[in-house]
């Protein structure tokens, strides 16, 4: 078992933010200005359009002609080619995806011979680094003692009772608040969309309450965030919107020092042990601007797809509506079904042998947890949408001491979003034909548009 | 000072394990081998594998499950879900629950 390092801090991660303000008009100009370029795959002009339109019979068909584990040539799969993202030197790389739960499980566990650090190449690069200098914070590119050290600080604010607390008391309120303004627009004639008028704006909402982003700012660390996202398809873009966001939340933890406030910024100064700060100003600044691409960017993108599923069958929402405790069912198989975080690298350390296939020292790997969570092996139809299988968990957050730190708070917004929806909206339908909802991507899944109506 | 925990399986075994308070249920049975209790994701009340019943005498030290929660939610999704119902994961031993008993659920996944 890791040390429990959390009765020693200083700060207390449990009064974060809990409540939420600002839900006025401001924010519904917040929302009608962002722009609709952000709302757009990182990778898609980089893909394949096949594969970014739906990689899914694609790679099953690679799956069942080639195995669990692909080697690549030249960024090629069982004759499919895939994005680049994480910048790695593909000549010079032995280059492999693996597309089952066994052998996702067998890698991501073995953390000794498989590593993070270096695996995400000028994405994580991006995430760490601050005026071209590299500053150790981000758990991801992390192992062993370091990542642990890290994993502890994050556990402590991201954990299920902390988390708890804000869906009751953030996510909640600005979800009722979203819904009461999707309802308003519809009655109005006006047209609504649950990316542009939900998901997208109720992440940044409560991901940024919780940090302490100034509300009115918005739209610019929207746009920043995004390009910081992107960063592995545009390192020069990524770089700077980088630096800018360290700027800022390297002012604003000095700012925190001087006046403490209810906010994680707060804790990241504050946090401590054995009596010494456990992030100095830099770390405290890069682990803020890790956290808005991480937990905003998958999330609203996840929590979309998610309810894009559960209305495209739209008499299994009929039975959520009908019992809101079958909302944790439907969650898990959005997530299983449809995530939108779709891949996971790792670099392995040694020789070895894994689903078959031979991993060289040096070796890339690229788990697609998008086709893992659809292995016929541990699912039957697996291809199916349908809250009421026999549940088995799915690896969308992974497992291992890399799992997602987020992963409470994004299924904690999905989980309370759909029972307000099914509370408050059981006449909501798509506005259009499932098939015709466009989503793009690759590296993370994203749909453009979910225009809905009421009936 | 360590503390004293009961596992009960299906089959009618007992497991008396040491624990330090802080840990988990689901730590202490996965790192003692407890048949049955198996904790798939790590512990982050995603699979439902480390599902127990708490003993009668025990479930007010313990406390019921949050109505409502992510591990509500998630143990919803089992027949075997009862009002002693938790996640071991969910459980962080403490002094008082020195002589904590519980039965270990073991689903058909």
């Amino acid at each position: 078992m890791q040390e429990a390092a959390v009765h020693d801090f200083g700060g207390d991660p449990g009064l974060i933010n809990p409540d939420v303000e600002g839900l006025d008009g401001s924010f519904d100009r917040i929302i009608q200005e962002i722009p609709q370029t952000l709302i757009r795959a990182a990778d898609d002009w980089a893909l394949d359009p096949a594969v970014s339109a739906d990689p899914y019979p694609l790679l099953k068909d690679v799956r069942d002609r080639c195995g669990y584990v692909v080697r690549g040539e030249n960024g090629v799969f069982g004759g499919v080619p895939l994005s680049n993202n994480w910048g790695i030197d593909l000549a010079g790389t032995p280059h492999f995806i693996v597309l089952g739960v066994e052998e996702q499980d067998a890698i991501v566990k073995d953390t000794g011979r498989f590593r993070n650090e270096d695996a995400y190449g000028a994405l994580g690069t991006a995430q760490g680094v601050a005026h071209g200098e590299m500053v150790g914070t981000i758990p991801t590119v992390n192992d062993g003692q370091p990542h642990d050290f890290l994993r502890d600080f994050y556990d402590t604010f991201l954990n299920v009772n902390t988390m708890a607390v804000r869906s009751r008391r953030l996510i909640g309120p600005i979800c009722e608040w979203l819904i009461e303004r999707m309802v308003a627009r519809l009655k109005r004639g006006d047209a609504a969309c649950l990316v542009r008028d939900l998901a997208l704006p109720l992440t940044y909402k409560a991901m940024s309450t919780m940090l302490g982003v100034p509300q009115d700012e918005l739209p610019t660390f929207v746009a920043l965030g995004e390009k910081l996202f992107s960063a592995g398809v545009n390192v020069e873009e990524g770089a700077k919107a980088g630096d800018a966001l360290f700027d800022f939340f390297y002012s604003e933890v000095q700012k925190r020092k001087r006046e403490p406030g209810k906010d994680a910024l707060t804790y990241f100064v504050t946090a401590r042990k054995d009596d010494e700060r456990m992030l100095n100003d830099a770390q405290a600044a890069i682990t803020a601007r890790f956290i808005l691409p991480a937990g905003i960017e998958t999330t609203w993108r996840g929590l979309a797809l998610m309810l894009l599923q559960i209305l495209a069958h739209r008499e299994q929402y009929d039975d959520v509506c009908q019992d809101p405790m079958l909302a944790r069912r439907a969650v898990e198989e959005g997530l299983r079904y449809a995530p939108s975080g779709f891949v996971t690298p790792r670099l392995a350390s040694e020789d070895m042998v894994v689903g078959g296939c031979e991993i060289p020292e040096g070796g890339h790997l690229t788990i697609l947890q998008g086709i893992t969570n659809r292995d016929p092996r541990r699912w039957e139809n697996p291809d199916v949408f349908d809250i009421h299988r026999k549940f088995k968990s799915n690896r969308t957050f992974n497992t291992g001491v890399h799992s997602c730190a987020g992963q409470h708070l994004a299924r904690l917004e999905m989980m309370t979003c759909l029972q307000l929806f099914a509370e408050h909206l059981p006449n909501l339908h798509l506005a259009i034909e499932p098939e015709r909802v466009e989503i793009r991507g690759f590296q993370v899944r994203t749909p453009l548009r979910i225009p809905v109506c009421l009936k | 000072m360590p503390i004293s925990v009961e596992f009960r399986t299906p089959e009618g075994e007992s497991h008396v394990l040491e624990a330090e308070p802080g840990e988990t249920l689901r730590n202490l049975a996965v790192d003692n081998m407890v048949p049955g209790l198996i904790g798939e994701c790590g512990g982050t009340c995603a699979c439902g594998t480390c599902h127990v019943h708490v003993d009668p005498e025990w479930i007010g030290i313990v406390g019921e499950v949050e109505e409502g929660g992510l591990e509500d939610g998630l143990l919803y999704m089992f027949e075997s879900k009862s009002d002693r119902s938790r996640l071991g994961c969910q459980i962080e031993l403490t002094e008082d629950m020195d002589g904590l008993k519980v039965d270990v659920v073991v689903e058909d996944f």
